[in-house]
């Protein structure tokens, strides 16, 4: 028996006969200005949302769409200063337009659940799992639960949600457990009161694919029991696979809305066609994933893409950390690899599998325990300080986090200048080359002077590729460059970094967790797992034919929108 | 990536008044401090027995103390002697700290652990305990009191600034600029000093108001600038035992002390904010 | 099960534990174990330097300061028997180390040394009935402080209205006046004007009303900042939502979540909060004409004696360190993110 099977007089919903769980036309949210901070403005428009039983309904969009909001107004929980005005808004057959805060707490946990991202943070850190389950469990209990009773409900729902061991794990704190096992953890919590609707607004995105998709698999067990799910995501291929219905927003309107398989194989609108055209894959390959078209003025070099001179060449890499707990363990153990003039060489790996530390030893910035680099023949960054000197410059990098990757007090020309002045001490010659690099990579004269925490994510990466361009370096290690950023974003950087292969000599290491994107750019890859490379090769041999097991179950898990297309 | 609702809509900025009557009562001080005879023209130590211990009035805005001396002109002419010391002391504990903090934060592991070790020690006494130990070799007196409230609210200050200089040289702006300069010593001087010298104004102001405080406690101690200088601690203390019959001589110095702890607060939290919105951490 | 079934099928671990501490349970245990064992022994370590070096630096202090350490710790008084008398007692007249090693011996045994100012042992001068009274004192402001800041940040957490705003406003103030001042200001409206409280007269509760809520409101006004900010900082990440989406109203979320995540900052402060009472102590007493280890300092440094004075700072040295030292280490029961690692 559940908590929530309780005589109808202490509930305030019945239990709706027909299955249109949520029903909503014309929503419009806006926020107070007053409350807001700076502009009020209107952050979703014109919604139309429905939401049958036993359905999945996925919202789509980017950053600035809208959709969490909607999400949470779902909840009552949009925030201070928000204004919800709707033609119709009903939760299970109620209209909730005028809902007073406690009828909303009768709502919440109790008939809709909330999963959020990263349970590292949407768990309280200070409270063991079970404590939080429990919550949800008091927070609706019609009657007083006994403490065994409340306990083996406990042990009974993380055990629901996958996780092995629930007697033990529930009194353990949610950074004591993996990312996967918090997260089912997560949704735990969110279905503890037996809710007849889930959100879960981007419920895999901290976690490595093959995780992303057993808490998939686990969100669609859980919609069979006749319940209702809303997705979240801006990643259209992990929605492709489980939504029935979906609908995508961009800046707060609806721009397409249906069933999951028209939307995704015709759409209609131009805005989800340009966002089905930049997800990088296998079907991708060679071809722009966005309409921009290339800026690049030089002409292209003439001979084939990747050149069989290698540039550089690592042998039996190892690293070892410092854990934690004070234990040492082997990051990087036994490392090799060769990077060919004018390649694109992919590492591709889940978290802790290494390759944010090959990525240091190639630049320099950590030195091997043990192994060795060299470029062009020669060792790596220098044996004498005078080595060293000299070749600094001749490997760049490009990060994710791209705001914290630039000193607060620097203008672009500044940063810019940094590696320029390597290649050019002459400061008009510098001034020039800056300019030009700043049109390379496409970033209109204005932004010269700007600070980069005023432009956007995607400017920002613009000018940390030209800051790497900027020394004229042999290789470029790009440490996950795409990864914080919009499919449409991420669409036009990769086709930038694409471009710039084909006018300049460059080679590539490009690390990724993202396979689609990997496939996608690069020539040659790697997989790596646990410390070691687990499998090389051409990127279409790998990718269509892999060998080692590792490689095929990561294929596996990643979400499936190229093939069914492939097969068009 | 979804950000947290709440987060982002946070009220609006509080109204700068607060920051306009600040500067303004400062700016006020800075006159005391400089040209106290533009705001009172009366002598601060002419005595009037005969006027002792009036209450507030038109003629005497604060009242007179028990010597019948005007406690406005006093209070305004002490000005000079408690921001005196404030600023004085500040800029010596900030000075001292800075430089140690910045050497722990950008050298090797031993002088790091050795100046934190340092700091440990001398910090391990309390502030003002710490300056009356000095005291007490020294002597009262108002170089002295600037030395020892300076030396005392030194290690505050290296610690702040030490665990900034640490953070910095690790944070990835620094780690991307050894991809382009040479030398350690270039990052050090390009990206780690500037950034981490960025905190020391708003450290300083916000360590006047201590300062002053700290300042007028010893004062009232006993140990500050010595009588007849009227320096707003010192009064205070004169005014112990009147305090039953006539408030004011007490009352008015302290107020204007705690209006300048308030005032320079608000200004280095305000400066906090400004610059907490420009940096990265 | 999803989980085991497909392990089962992979045959390959994919999901896994954080790095794992040993394979078995009681091998991680052992190792969580050791990891505290070793956390706790290097605070103790640490705190026990910097005493030694502590209680080094007021030796040197004494031998090095300029003027023949004879005449400091003579202080005003000075006569040839007595300059006699210092010499034999703190064996001056003895190779450097010998003295410092009995210095130290002295002080393991708790004796601070001989005033010569006062012509009394030190121990005598501090702690006879005064330090009852100070810690009495220090710790009734303590607790008080800690009351009426975890109150106050808890009542205006989160809320824009006119009285958190007035509140706020308050904290400011008294954070920002002078202890004394705050004294004068209590005793002239309690005592003199509505004869609510006494300042000399009435029992030791009552007396220790005043002189407690001066020393008590500026540390509540420091500390109910630090708190209510954590307070709103807690309620404002993901796991605030995650709890009001369970159905859970504010109160609760307050208490429940944000209240323990604000306190650990808090905790932090505990250190600076005490050695700031014992300084406070020693300007309060004087306002309140209590007699304690606070007026006994403010008389030695008046008489120059270095002794005393000294032996008070020491005093708070030690109090200082050990509460931190005890903090760091209850750290490891309070955060639970220490406890495995």
């Amino acid at each position: 028996m559940t908590l929530t099977e309780v005589p109808s007089a202490t509930r305030s919903f019945v239990a709706p006969a027909s299955d249109l769980l949520i029903d909503i036309k014309g929503l419009r949210i806006s926020f107070d200005p007053a409350e807001a901070r700076g502009q009020g403005h209107t952050v979703v428009d014109g919604l139309d949302l429905q939401l049958r039983r036993g359905r999945i309904l996925a919202i789509v969009g980017e950053s600035g769409s809208g959709k969490s909001v909607t999400a949470r107004s779902l909840l009552g929980l949009a925030g201070r200063g928000a204004r919800i005005e709707a033609e119709r808004f009903d939760i299970f057959g109620q209209d909730v337009r005028r809902f007073e805060e406690a009828a909303w707490r009768r709502l919440r946990g109790s008939r809709i659940g909330l999963v959020l991202q990263d349970a590292l943070t949407s768990l309280d850190p200070l409270r063991t799992v079970g404590a939080e389950i429990d919550e949800a469990l008091e927070a609706h209990a019609a009657r007083r639960w006994s403490r065994r009773e409340r306990t083996s409900e406990i042990v009974r729902l993380l055990d629901s949600a996958g996780i092995r061991d629930p007697d033990f794990k529930r009194r353990q704190y949610p950074h004591q457990l993996s990312g996967g096992q918090r997260q089912r953890a997560l949704i735990a919590s969110a279905i503890a009161a037996d809710p007849d609707v889930i959100i879960a607004d981007e419920p895999t995105t901290a976690l490595d694919v093959t995780i992303q998709a057993r808490i998939l698999r686990l969100l669609k067990e859980k919609v069979g029991g006749g319940k209702g799910l809303i997705l979240i995501s801006h990643d259209l291929s992990v929605v492709a696979e489980l939504a029935d219905d979906i609908i995508v927003l961009n800046r707060g309107k609806i721009v397409e809305a249906g069933p999951a398989r028209q939307v995704i194989y015709n759409p209609a609108n131009d805005y989800t066609k340009q966002l089905i055209a930049a997800i990088p894959g296998s079907h991708s390959r060679g071809r722009r994933l966005s309409a921009l078209s290339p800026a690049i003025a030089a002409e292209e070099l003439p001979g084939t893409d990747a050149e069989a001179v290698p540039v550089v060449r690592a042998e039996g890499l190892v690293k070892w950390y410092r854990g934690a707990g004070g234990e040492d363990f082997k990051a990087v153990d036994g490392v090799s690899f060769t990077v060919h003039a004018r390649e694109i060489l992919g590492l591709v790996g889940e978290s802790g599998s290494g390759k944010s530390t090959i990525a240091k030893l190639v630049t320099g910035l950590l030195p091997p325990d043990a192994g060795t680099i060299s470029i062009h023949g020669k060792p790596w960054p220098g044996v004498t300080a005078g080595e060293r000197r000299a070749n600094v410059g001749t490997v760049q990098l490009i990060g994710q986090d791209s705001l914290g990757s630039f000193d607060p007090r620097y203008t672009v020309r500044e940063i810019v200048a940094e590696s320029v002045a390597l290649a050019f001490p002459d400061r008009k010659e510098r001034e020039r080359r800056i300019r030009e690099l700043l049109d390379l990579v496409q970033l209109p004269a204005g932004t010269i002077e700007r600070h980069p925490r005023e432009l956007s994510g995607g400017q920002r990466q613009r000018v940390s590729i030209a800051r790497a361009l900027g020394s004229d370096p042999k290789v470029l290690v790009c440490d996950e460059p795409v990864s914080a950023l919009d499919v449409s974003v991420q669409a036009q950087i990769l086709d930038l970094l694409h471009d710039i292969r084909h006018v300049s000599r460059t080679s590539f290491l490009f690390i990724s967790h993202d396979i689609g994107v990997v496939y996608h750019l690069s020539d040659r890859v790697m997989v790596m797992n646990d410390g070691i490379i687990v499998e090389q090769g051409r990127s279409e041999e790998v990718f269509s034919s892999p060998n080692h097991s590792y490689t095929q179950k990561l294929l596996e898990a990643v979400p499936k929108l190229e093939t069914e297309r492939a097969l068009k | 990536m979804s950000i947290s609702l709440t987060e982002a809509f946070r009220p609006a900025r509080p109204l700068r008044w607060d920051i306009i009557l600040s500067l303004a009562f400062l700016a006020l001080l800075a006159i005391a401090a400089l040209f106290p005879w533009l705001i009172a023209p009366r002598d601060p130590l002419q005595t009037d027995f005969g006027n002792a211990l009036m209450p507030p009035s038109l003629e005497h805005f604060f009242g007179t103390d028990k010597l019948g001396r005007d406690v406005y002109t006093r209070t305004v002419y002490g000005a000079r002697y408690s921001l005196f010391i404030g600023v004085l002391s500040t800029v010596l504990g900030v000075g001292l700290g800075v430089l140690f903090g910045l050497i722990a934060g950008v050298s090797n592991r031993l002088t790091n652990e050795g100046i934190s070790r340092f700091f440990d020690v001398v910090g391990a006494f309390p502030d003002l305990l710490f300056a009356l130990v000095l005291i007490t070799f020294t002597g009262p007196g108002t170089w002295n009191l600037i030395f020892a409230i300076g030396i005392a609210s030194a290690p505050r200050y290296g610690r702040v600034v030490r665990a900034e200089t640490l953070a910095i040289r690790e944070s990835e702006f620094v780690q991307q600029a050894k991809l382009s300069i040479a030398s350690h010593a270039k990052v050090v001087i390009r990206h780690v000093l500037p950034n981490a010298l960025g905190t020391v104004p708003v450290l300083a102001t916000l360590g006047i108001g201590s300062a002053i405080l700290g300042a007028a406690g010893l004062s009232y101690l006993g140990f500050g600038p010595q009588q007849p200088i009227p320096e707003w601690g010192s009064m205070l203390s004169e005014a112990r035992g009147d305090l039953r019959v006539a408030w004011w001589s007490g009352f008015f110095p302290g107020l204007v002390i705690t209006l300048t702890v308030i005032s320079v607060t608000l200004v280095g939290r305000y400066l906090q904010r400004r610059f907490e919105r420009r940096s990265v951490s | 099960m999803v989980v085991q079934s497909d392990l089962a099928e992979a045959g390959i671990a994919i999901e896994r534990d954080p790095p794992p501490m040993g394979t078995t349970a009681a091998g991680r245990r052992s190792a969580l174990w050791r990891f505290r064992a070793r956390y706790v022994a290097e605070k103790i370590l640490s705190a026990v330097f910097v005493l030694w070096a502590a209680v080094t630096l007021s030796f040197f202090s004494i031998h090095f300061a300029p003027g023949d350490p004879v005449t400091l710790l003579m202080g005003e008084v000075e006569t040839p028997e007595l300059r006699a008398a210092v010499e034999e007692a703190w064996g001056l007249n003895r190779p450097f180390h010998e003295q410092y090693l009995s210095y130290l011996g002295n002080l393991l045994h708790g004796d601070f040394g001989f005033s010569f100012a006062q012509n009394k042992p030190v121990n005598d001068i501090l702690f006879g009935p005064q330090l009852m009274a100070s810690a009495q004192l220090t710790a009734f402001a303590l607790v008080a402080a800690l009351v009426i800041a975890v109150v106050l940040a808890v009542l205006t957490a989160g809320r824009r209205g006119f009285v958190s705003k007035a509140i706020q406003l308050g904290e400011l103030v008294f954070a920002s006046m002078p202890s004394f001042w705050l004294g004068i200001v209590l005793i002239t409206i309690f005592a003199f004007n509505l004869g609510w409280l006494p300042v000399t007269s009435g029992t030791n509760l009552q007396k220790l009303i005043l002189p407690g809520l001066t020393l008590a409101l500026p540390l509540a006004a420091v500390l109910g900042q630090v708190i209510r900010e954590g307070i709103e900082r807690s309620l404002e990440q993901p796991y605030s939502v995650t709890a009001l989406a369970r159905g859970i109203g504010p109160t609760r979320l307050k208490y429940a979540h944000a209240l323990r995540h604000s306190l650990l900052p808090a905790t932090t402060l505990a250190g600076w909060a005490v050695g700031g009472m014992l300084t406070g102590t020693v300007v309060v007493e004087q306002v309140f004409g209590r007699s304690g280890i606070g007026q006994a300092t403010v008389a030695a440094v008046t008489l120059q004696d270095i002794p005393v004075v000294l032996a008070v700072a020491m005093l708070a040295a030690f109090i200082y360190v050990g509460v931190n030292t005890l903090v760091d280490i209850l750290y490891l029961w309070i955060d639970p993110r220490m406890r495995t690692r």
